[in-house]
């Protein structure tokens, strides 16, 4: 039973709009990259889990894919529903009753904020008709206390930004590939005081030899009683612990790894202040500390805390069912050292990956060279 | 209550959410758990944090201290929101009334920009949905909390 998962193919298609094509297209051919780059066929994969937020059930994928009659488990999980199929497909194999399992998400949003009707989280249609169920409202009102319980500056989420736009520069898969400048960054429009455009991701999948990269850990965990998350109506003012923390701290217990042991990491950028909440709350550095290490570029490719190596969710967007996903392809290609121009130094061993989404529910895991 | 040809009495937006008292202070309406004693707005049968079913419906203070504050400076997606077609930026903050902090649109100051801890007191806005209605909101309240 003590079997260890590993990425053994994986593929991706371009992030942006792509208004003529349809999303199952897209995500068919990421598959049949990480198939090429596995050296398998569609007919070896006898366990699959995938999500999408927009695009219908991800198992209409099967019609594009070959009908074989491969168990597919459709997983939503907000923007934690690649980290969720993700976990899911590790059990199937560490139980050993799979062998080679495809995760697979994929999605196609309109532009703007997205929006559900309140009913789908549960929420009564006033919140709604009122105008609160707005999720960058959420991440607005968390950092701003966050800043202020916590000496941050507006600077630093600026510069968060700008380090995620200056390394998708390099990655010809991101849709936001434009450098930004600080002053850009902060005198771009509002969109919820303090965060403006392009502190915020909007909604929006290579080829390598076949390195396994081992999936160490991969924890989820939802919210517990006492925080605030997206579309909170209200909650006590003694703060526990984000889900984030706790999958973070339940991630890097199952794999026997500390975060100052991690060579490079992806953590969810919904928005520039969500990146350096996150970090603290994944172990990486203190609350508060994160204004030094952002100021002194440290959170760079080259810096000794590399972040979202290729541009996150601001520079990528974020295509909800394929975004988490996302995260795992770029750590697999700089642990296989196959991160061109924007590889991290030093031959990285260990990465780890951080999901946040609606209404509180956080996947982590921790990818290693090492099984 | 008595209104003139002219003047509509507008209805609460939901039921169950705020009691207006003849002084005409609002206090929102929450359920305190019988066990845990923890309070939820808005109310809801059973404890979110201990599971127990038993719960009681209390008016919550009418005042509470500002924890945290945003500007909703684009009109939300249309629907589920029924505000104006013509949109002014908003405020949406959370109130910290008896220990619990409550999700609310705010009254901005003039220069925009309210302070974290500031005295705040809930009241009655009209709101100029599909339908006219009254809702809750939060204003300065000068004083202490």
């Amino acid at each position: 039973m003590s079997r260890t998962a590993a990425i053994v193919g994986s593929g991706i298609f371009r992030f942006g709009r792509h208004d003529e094509l349809d999303p199952r297209d897209m995500a068919a051919s990421a598959v049949g990259q990480a198939l090429i780059d596995a050296g398998l066929n569609w007919a070896d994969v006898d366990f699959a889990a995938g999500g999408t937020a927009t695009a219908g059930l991800a198992s209409n994928l099967l019609d594009h894919l070959g009908l074989t009659g491969v168990p597919f488990f459709n997983s939503y999980n907000g923007c934690a529903t690649g980290g969720s199929s993700l976990i899911i497909a590790k059990l199937a194999i560490e139980s050993g009753r799979h062998d080679v399992a495809l995760v697979v998400g994929f999605d196609k949003h309109p532009r703007g904020a997205l929006s559900r009707e309140p009913q789908f989280y549960g929420l009564e249609p006033w919140y709604a008709a009122t105008g609160l169920m707005v999720t960058p409202q959420y991440f607005a009102v968390k950092v701003k206390r966050y800043m202020h319980d916590h000496d941050l500056s507006n600077s630093s989420l600026a510069k968060a930004a700008e380090r995620s736009f200056a390394n998708a520069v390099d990655n010809e898969n991101a849709w936001r590939r434009q450098a930004l400048t600080e002053q850009e960054i902060l005198g771009a429009m509002m969109v919820a005081d303090p965060i403006t455009q392009y502190m915020l991701c909007s909604p929006g999948v290579s080829r390598h030899p076949s390195t396994p990269v081992y999936l160490r850990a991969a924890e989820m965990r939802t919210r517990r009683h006492g925080t605030l998350e997206t579309f909170s109506r209200s909650f006590p003012a003694d703060v526990t612990s984000a889900p984030t923390h706790d999958a973070a701290a339940a991630t890097f217990a199952a794999s026997g790894l500390t975060p100052g042991e991690i060579d490079v990491v992806q953590v969810q950028d919904t928005d520039a202040g969500s990146e350096l909440i996150h970090l603290a709350e994944c172990g990486f550095c203190a609350h508060g500390e994160q204004e030094e290490l952002v100021q002194t570029g440290e959170t760079s490719i080259k810096g000794v805390l590399p972040v979202n190596t290729d541009g996150g969710c601001l520079a990528n967007g974020e295509p909800i069912g394929a975004s988490g996903l996302r995260q795992i392809y770029e750590v697999v290609l700089q642990l296989r050292g196959q991160g061109g121009v924007r590889q991290v130094p030093g031959r990285p061993k260990h990465g780890f990956t951080h999901v946040y989404g609606a209404p509180g529910v956080s996947a982590c895991t921790v990818l290693s060279t090492e099984g | 209550v008595i209104s003139s040809e002219t003047e509509v009495v507008l209805s609460p937006i939901a039921e169950g959410l705020f009691i207006q008292e003849d002084n005409g202070v609002v206090r929102l309406l929450a359920s305190r758990c019988v066990s845990c004693e923890s309070l939820t707005f808005p109310t809801q049968p059973t404890c979110p944090r201990c599971f127990a079913v038993e719960v009681k419906t209390v008016p919550l203070s009418s005042r509470g201290r500002l924890w945290s504050w945003t500007v909703q400076s684009f009109r939300p997606t249309s629907p589920p929101y029924e505000g104006p077609a013509e949109f002014e930026p908003f405020g949406v903050g959370y109130l910290e009334i008896d220990g619990l902090c409550v999700e609310g649109r705010l009254d901005l100051p003039p220069d925009g920009q309210p302070q974290i801890g500031a005295s705040m007191e809930t009241y009655a806005a009209r709101f100029e949905g599909a339908v006219p209605a009254l809702t809750y909101a939060f204003r300065s309240s000068g004083g202490d909390a």
